[in-house]
């Protein structure tokens, strides 16, 4: 087949879906919308009756929303691994998922980014987090993990849309190229003029590859970051050095899981199996097991070390999750976590969609179930058995956390009726063997690092000055210390060495250019 | 004497496990880049027995170890101590000939084999942390400590991986070289990502059992010239060579960060173990 022909056969299997209405998908998305209303309006039954709806009580106080959290933001992870990681090391696989992954990234750091609010109760005061000047004198607690929290997630959320919206360019050009009327005036408009020139490609090749490394390197700091709400608090079960890496891998696996969840369905209504074979599914299976082993080997070593090291109340918190009032969901957790993955040793298995699509959802239950047994499992037993209670979540929080499915479906699945859900470009110029125009680079690498570095210094220097404007003590820790503010000066370098890239991308490939040549 | 011996073992075992580890995650993916130099370092695997010979003496004096004057019992009782990494190098050591062999011979089953041998040695080395390195300093713990050592163990096994590859002209193209200097770059940039991590973790909980660890650490030349030696040969040398794509696809630069790392992980080890001289 020619590269035309076939260029044309991928974009008509892409193109074709844009903008129209399928019975299927006006049901999944109907019912992922009626999932979201119910959410939303258990969510403002919380906000008129206040957090008293919810099941959260001491000693338990993160519950359901904190476990819905960190499961969004896991999720949100493998967006980054299939598409940057796989695109830096070249796995040509990568692009059978990259543009859903990328598209799951975004909407579900928007899912993820609701539960600090819906655990805040009173929502009206979520400002205060915001780093202004006021009348209080206060300022974000610098020195807290939560703060840390708050710019990492939204640094990565931006980074994210970046992300996915420059990998599309190209994609949006040529659908704008081939539609007429109120789809052609849309396109036209989110294609900014991109003509492909040889130019144009060159950069966008090198700034999607900045991107890649950009969002890379948050993929890492979030995952640290979240990890950190739990590890820098003193409690037996969250007080461990690997919850960084735990938090990683296990962000890895649940994502992975929701990549096949969202592409099995997505390929057969799409009439995607020319695009995407089996042995991409295969290899992305392959993944599942990899990250799977680290998962096992931590969740090992959490184990032994509690026992090694004769703390009794790292035991205690371990028999506890073994034996005590949790303990169905505990072991759950593990036959599905640890039994389940051995299973696609099999390779008939692994390539066997049903099964795959079937696995993939388990392994999401049990990432759900192992995010509760962290926030919830090490709160209702910690040292004080005075204080120890149980912990059951009430139905406003189970409306909730569904509310978040809905919005996370829903969301996705428009995205599949407005966006090209494959990149056709990058395909083609992958089955063309071509490789970027020589001699039309422009300096972005350069521009990058200078974002950086000014983002290092707008990130240490909000710190550092607001510490020292309220030099108020707080957990015993310096007013000022490079160890914690240095934290939010690498999520600045990440975000403004990202947005800088972008700008330059724009400079140098003469865009916005309103209309553009036919690419 | 026994602590000389202790570092070589652990060392040479990192190293030669993470290779074969290495190779065996290649197979296991279908890769093509490493065919080149996958007979070459398959055919090292009998090397690992030397490991476990390095173990059994290092084994011969506890003394090192600050629970070995207590009455240890049960898992630290000093015989299961002194065989449980023997039996798991051991183990390793037969997977990873059999591997050698299945890759020569063709046999169908070498995928299960390559499966063994990344969980015997990945078992090994995290039980080499444990047991060998991180009881040393008995009671305390870090979870994240053998994760940070099997990683050292996967730095050491790209950067023989480069070596062999450049120095023994085996590179399969200007893209498989590439490709491994930007494994090593990560890798490293990781291993600095677990360290910053485990300190910034153990800073901020400021519990005395902890903190001493590294307070003794940061205050002993020695400890503190091998941290120093980590930072600058394992994370500033691969960071300041790789960064740049250029630079990464010339193969003195390859062997000059290989090399880098190498001392990287002898760093490591004497940021740990300094305490004793």
């Amino acid at each position: 087949m020619s590269n035309s022909a076939r260029f044309e056969e991928l974009q008509s299997a892409i193109e074709g879906p844009i903008g129209r209405l399928s019975l299927p998908f006006v049901l999944g998305a109907g019912f992922a919308a009626t999932l979201f209303a119910i959410g939303l309006a258990a969510w403002a039954y919380q906000i008129w009756n206040g957090l008293a709806v919810a099941g959260i009580r001491s000693p338990t106080g993160w519950g359901v929303y904190i476990a819905d959290f960190v499961f969004w933001v896991g999720v949100a992870h493998s967006g980054t691994l299939i598409s940057a990681y796989l695109f830096l090391f070249r796995a040509q696989f990568r692009m059978s998922f990259s543009r859903m992954a990328e598209a799951m990234t975004v909407i579900s750091v928007i899912a993820a980014n609701l539960f600090p609010l819906i655990h805040l109760g009173r929502v009206w005061v979520f400002y205060w987090l915001m780093p202004y000047p006021n009348q209080r004198l206060l300022w974000p607690n610098f020195r807290s993990p939560l703060v840390w929290d708050v710019f990492a997630l939204n640094s990565y959320m931006l980074v994210g849309i970046l992300f996915l919206f420059i990998g599309m360019l190209p994609d949006l050009a040529a659908i704008r190229d081939r539609s007429q009327g109120w789809k052609n005036t849309i396109f036209t408009a989110l294609a900014l003029g991109w003509s492909g020139s040889p130019r144009q490609k060159a950069v966008h090749h090198q700034v999607y590859r900045l991107l890649a490394i950009f969002g890379s390197m948050l993929v890492i700091c979030v995952s640290g970051v979240v990890s950190w709400d739990f590890a820098m608090g003193v409690i037996p079960g969250w007080h461990a050095t690997v919850f960084p890496v735990y938090f990683v891998a296990g962000a890895l696996f649940s994502g992975l899981a929701m990549v096949l969840t969202l592409s099995i369905p997505l390929r057969k209504a799409f009439n995607l199996e020319k695009v995407i074979p089996i042995d991409h599914f295969e290899k992305l299976a392959k993944l599942i097991i990899f990250t799977a082993f680290i998962v096992m080997a931590i969740y090992g070593i959490e184990i032994g070390m509690a026992f090694y090291s004769g703390n009794i109340f790292e035991k205690s918190q371990f028999l506890f999750r073994m034996t005590g009032p949790y303990r169905f969901f505990y072991w759950l957790m593990m036959g599905i976590n640890v039994l389940l993955p051995i299973s696609l040793f099999v390779r008939k298995l692994r390539c066997n969609l049903k099964y795959l699509f079937v696995i993939s959802i388990l392994i999401n239950v049990g990432m759900w179930l192992e995010r509760f047994t962290i926030v919830v499992m090490s709160t209702a037993h910690d040292f004080d058995p005075y204080i120890w209670r149980t912990y059951q979540p009430t139905i406003i929080e189970g409306l909730i956390t569904l509310g978040t499915f809905g919005l996370f479906f829903l969301l996705f699945l428009l995205f599949t009726r407005a966006f090209p859900v494959i990149p056709v470009s990058e395909i083609i110029e992958h089955e063309e063997g071509a490789s970027p125009p020589l001699g039309h680079q422009a300096p972005l690498e350069w521009i990058a690092v200078g974002g950086a570095l000014v983002g290092v210094c707008v990130g240490l220097g909000l710190t550092y000055s607001t510490a020292l404007s309220w030099p108020l003590i707080t957990g015993g820790k310096p007013i000022v210390s490079l160890w914690q503010y240095g934290i939010v000066g690498f999520e600045f370098a990440m975000l403004l060495g990202a947005i800088s890239s972008v700008v330059g991308f724009f400079v140098f490939a003469g865009l916005p250019a309103w209309g553009g040549k036919k690419s | 004497m026994m602590i000389a011996i202790l570092v070589v073992a652990l060392f040479l075992t990192a190293l030669l496990q993470g290779a074969i580890a290495l190779m065996a995650s290649a197979e296991l993916a279908g890769a093509r880049w490493h065919l080149p130099i996958r007979t070459l370092i398959l055919r090292l695997a009998p090397l690992q027995w030397l490991g476990v010979i390095l173990f059994v003496w290092a084994g011969w004096d506890l003394t090192l170890f600050p629970w070995s004057a207590a009455d240890a019992s049960g898992w630290l009782d000093p015989l299961f101590f002194r065989l449980r990494v023997v039996i798991l190098l051991s183990i390793t050591t037969v997977l990873s000939e059999m591997l050698s062999a299945g890759c020569r011979k063709g046999y169908k089953n070498k995928n299960g084999i390559a499966v063994g041998v990344i969980l015997f040695a990945s078992l090994t080395e995290i039980m080499a942390a444990w047991d060998w390195i991180m009881s040393f300093e008995y009671p305390w713990i870090s979870t994240i400590f053998p994760l940070l050592w099997v990683l050292q163990a996967l730095i050491l096994g790209v950067a023989f991986a480069i070596l062999v590859s450049i120095l023994g002209q085996k590179a399969g193209s200007r893209e498989t070289s590439w490709d491994l200097g930007s494994l090593l770059l990560g890798l490293s940039l990781f291993s600095a990502g677990m360290w910053f991590a485990q300190y910034l973790t153990i800073w901020f909980a400021n519990l005395p059992e902890e903190v001493v660890v590294l307070q003794k650490r940061l205050e002993h030349t020695v400890c503190l010239w091998g941290l120093g030696v980590w930072f600058v040969c394992g994370v500033v040398g691969p960071l300041g060579l790789l960064t740049s794509r250029r630079l990464r696809a010339k193969p003195q630069v390859l062997v000059m960060a290989a090399t880098l790392s190498f001392f990287g992980v002898l760093g490591l080890l004497a940021q740990f173990f300094g305490t004793l001289v």
